[in-house]
């Protein structure tokens, strides 16, 4: 009997039972061992929490310096305090986990109180954290279903921010980036160079700013007043501009399936992340470059370990720019 | 939990993100909601829009303007608040300013709150503004709405 059951053992362990339909959906982003690798998704792990410590700190000190009510305030720090102690935790093996469930708690919590008016990569944090607290990365075969989700997790919100764009239509006549051109100097300052001149005079003539040109619009700001109503056209006719803009959506929605691939992965990681970089050029969106750029080294074996310095460059860089805004707020 | 139970959730979650933008886009559209709250992923697809407020007492057929600068904090807070809400959800009224107004100004009468929206309108390629008119006839009533101006954000 025993030698039976022996027997029956050894039959159920060299015969493993194949894996189910959601494994097999999840497998289609990736089977490398190396990008799984237990330091690697712990580096992801550590770059999340920390993203989310100097994300919510940065909150919470806003919040203060620009005189946020005592509640608010208050819960702001709160959220922060858990935010760092989780960092603080991820240190030990044995912490991290707990630290993962906090954070994402805490996370959960600011999302509730701040919504609707979150930021969309609140989601993408909240997601991140959710995975990495369901899936045990101690463990080889969650491992590497965790890095399996956490890579579809990207590819879905890069299609979605392209398909998106095709929805509105606001990039088919250029519009969406017009308007910005017009009113912001930071989105001026990077497309001067794809205007025929008089258009893109004609363009910021439309704004509160119209005088600036050159380097120089790249000191300004994302942000500007709207205009009076009546203002306009944007739609703009240059070949060139047309082609950008519309190329904005195809490659948000093009370079997902190129990093489903394997053998155009890298290549299309790279080009997605000197995107995003670009990007930041005129949108300055740092939290959303952070977390993004994040993920998107999933796709690079290794890849979220070498990059540990410099994410803790970037967040101690962008920490820094909170306190001296901070300070300028308390001083206006 | 097993592995197999795991990735079923995850495969779940994963789903769902993945449907949203389109029901996002869909609720966008249906609510006059702003395409870039909601975690929809629709940020950079649409100029942000602007949202202005002004009061008027009706009495015996007659408009006359309450200033901003007469609003009492509370009236002020409130309206702070309103004007964040409405740049999300195109759709909200100003009950609650209504409320206020009228704690502040017990001999109120008849109240008109005219919201107004600056936005970018594709048809025309040009910013437009659109006028809803809420008129409270007396304390906790439905208002009266007219909307003027161009349609709506798409």
């Amino acid at each position: 009997m025993q030698s039976a059951a022996t027997a029956l053992e050894g039959f159920t362990r060299s015969k493993p039972a194949a894996p189910g339909l959601a494994r097999r959906l999840l497998a289609l982003a990736g089977d490398e061992p190396a990008a799984s690798a237990e330091p690697n998704l712990r580096a992801f792990q550590l770059l999340v929490l920390l993203h989310l410590a100097v994300e919510r700190a940065s909150s919470a000190i806003a919040l203060a310096a620009r005189g946020g009510s005592a509640g608010h305030t208050l819960l702001a720090a709160g959220i922060a305090l858990v935010c760092v102690a989780s960092l603080l935790a991820w240190r030990k093996p044995a912490t991290a986990r707990t630290a993962t469930f906090a954070a994402l708690a805490a996370q959960l919590v600011f999302v509730s109180a701040a919504f609707p008016h979150n930021a969309n990569h609140d989601l993408l944090v909240v997601l991140a954290l959710g995975l990495v607290a369901l899936l045990d990365l101690r463990r080889p075969e969650e491992r590497e279903v965790l890095l399996q989700s956490l890579r579809w997790m990207t590819l879905i919100i890069l299609f979605a921010t392209g398909l998106q764009k095709l929805l509105h239509g606001t990039y088919f006549f250029g519009e969406y980036l017009a308007v910005r051109i017009a009113h912001s100097d930071s989105f001026a300052a990077l497309f001067q160079y794809a205007l025929p001149e008089a258009e893109f005079l004609r363009l910021r003539s439309l704004g509160a700013n119209p005088g600036v040109a050159g380097a120089a619009l790249f000191l300004g700001s994302a942000s500007g007043a709207l205009p009076e109503a009546g203002t306009g056209p944007y739609r703009v006719h240059s070949p060139l501009f047309l082609v950008l803009a519309n190329g904005v959506w195809v490659f948000e929605m093009l370079m997902p399936l190129l990093l489903m691939i394997r053998s155009t992965r890298t290549w299309a990681a790279l080009a997605t992340l000197a995107f995003l970089g670009a990007l930041q050029l005129s949108a300055r969106e740092l939290f959303f470059l952070g977390i993004f750029a994040n993920c998107m080294l999933l796709f690079l074996p290794g890849g979220n370990l070498k990059a540990r310095t410099a994410f803790a460059v970037f967040y101690a860089a962008v920490l820094l720019r909170t306190l001296w805004q901070a300070r300028l707020w308390l001083l206006a | 939990m097993s592995l197999a139970a795991k990735a079923r959730v995850a495969c779940a979650v994963l789903s769902m993100l993945a449907a949203w933008p389109l029901c996002h886009r869909a609720l966008v559209e249906r609510y006059d909601l702003d395409p870039w709250r909601y975690f929809g992923f629709a940020m950079y697809c649409y100029p942000k829009t602007d949202v202005a407020v002004g009061f008027y007492e009706i009495r015996a057929g007659k408009r006359r303007n309450i200033p901003a600068s007469a609003l009492p904090p509370a009236v002020d807070r409130e309206l702070r608040r309103f004007r964040m809400e409405r740049r999300a959800r195109g759709s909200a009224h100003p009950d609650r300013i209504d409320a206020r107004m009228r704690e502040a100004f017990p001999q109120l009468g008849e109240l008109l709150i005219v919201v107004v929206t600056k936005a970018y309108d594709r048809d025309t390629a040009r910013f437009a503004e659109r006028f809803d008119d809420y008129l409270y006839r007396a304390a906790r009533s439905e208002p009266v709405v007219t909307r003027r101006g161009f349609g709506g954000r798409a």
